[in-house]
């Protein structure tokens, strides 16, 4: 019985991966048990930029989502008003936290 | 109860996850001749209690002698100029926006620091800490506690021995 209940558990939180993983853009890779990714979201006809903002979301077990990972919240943390490119990266540990973060490259 | 027992580690395994992320996270990336690094948004307690911390990213480009570092000060009022100092030494704050919150008036401030005075100032004899003023009174000092700083500073003397050897390695800027 207890076996059965430990395996469900497991299986359960597999489950809970999906839910705690953020929606793929442009089919980036996750992991069920860690994922540790940086991928490209656009780049500008602007030139590379030597500002840098950042703004980030959470997910905890795939129960709770908050935070504010837009470009723009980036942006404006950095002053930037000139995007040059933007990147994402994306951390999730065993399906039960997962955090988005994204980088504003800019002048 | 050891079903639930099970279930909360489970959980917590999850939220532990993020405390395993880099003590100091950063993203380093070429930038024409030069590297730019940016030092993500890490908390600095503030000394008065009670008081909520500093949040400050720090951005350097190898082709400058300073860094950009950039600050969210939450204050019960509206500061329409700041200073910031580390080490005995004093910049002026550009403000880039302020906005108003439940807590107070979130201010983002922005100041320029010669990279080899935030590297001198980053020592396990130093931790890092920041003073910010305005009209000449001291509004708050924030710092590293010297347990956390003694986890940290690795990471930092780690971050600075890479620039440097980047820096080696790197033509010289063009005139």
């Amino acid at each position: 019985m207890k076996k059965l209940v430990y395996i469900a558990a497991i299986a359960v939180a597999f489950m809970f991966s999906s839910c705690a993983m953020f929606a793929p853009m442009g089919g980036q890779l996750s992991g069920v048990l860690y994922t540790g990714v940086q991928a490209p979201v656009t780049a500008t006809s602007n030139e590379v930029g030597t500002k840098v903002g950042t703004s980030s979301c959470i997910n905890v077990l795939g129960l709770v989502s908050v935070g504010e990972g837009s470009i723009q919240e980036a942006a404006k943390q950095a002053g930037i008003t000139k995007i040059s490119h933007v990147d994402k990266k994306t951390t999730g540990v065993l399906g039960l936290f997962s955090k988005d973060e994204i980088f504003v490259y800019g002048e | 109860m050891k079903r639930w027992i099970f279930f909360l580690l489970l959980a917590l395994a999850g939220i532990q996850g993020s405390l395993c992320a880099k003590r100091l996270p950063h993203v380093m990336r070429a930038n024409g001749d030069a590297f730019l690094y940016f030092v993500q948004p890490f908390d600095v307690p503030s000394e008065t209690k009670g008081l909520p911390p500093l949040n400050v990213d720090i951005t350097y480009l190898t082709s400058s002698d300073t860094a950009d570092v950039r600050m969210s000060l939450t204050w019960p009022q509206w500061v329409d100029a700041a200073t910031l100092t580390i080490g005995g030494r004093t910049y002026a704050c550009q403000q880039l926006y302020v906005e108003q919150t439940r807590k107070g008036f979130l201010h983002r401030l922005h100041a320029r620091v010669p990279m080899d005075e935030l590297e001198r100032h980053c020592t396990a004899e130093s931790p890092l800490r920041l003073t910010l003023a305005h009209g000449g009174e001291t509004l708050n000092a924030y710092s590293i506690p010297a347990k956390k700083w003694a986890k940290w500073l690795p990471a930092w003397q780690g971050l600075f021995q890479l620039i440097r050897l980047n820096n080696a390695g790197l033509p010289p800027a063009a005139d």
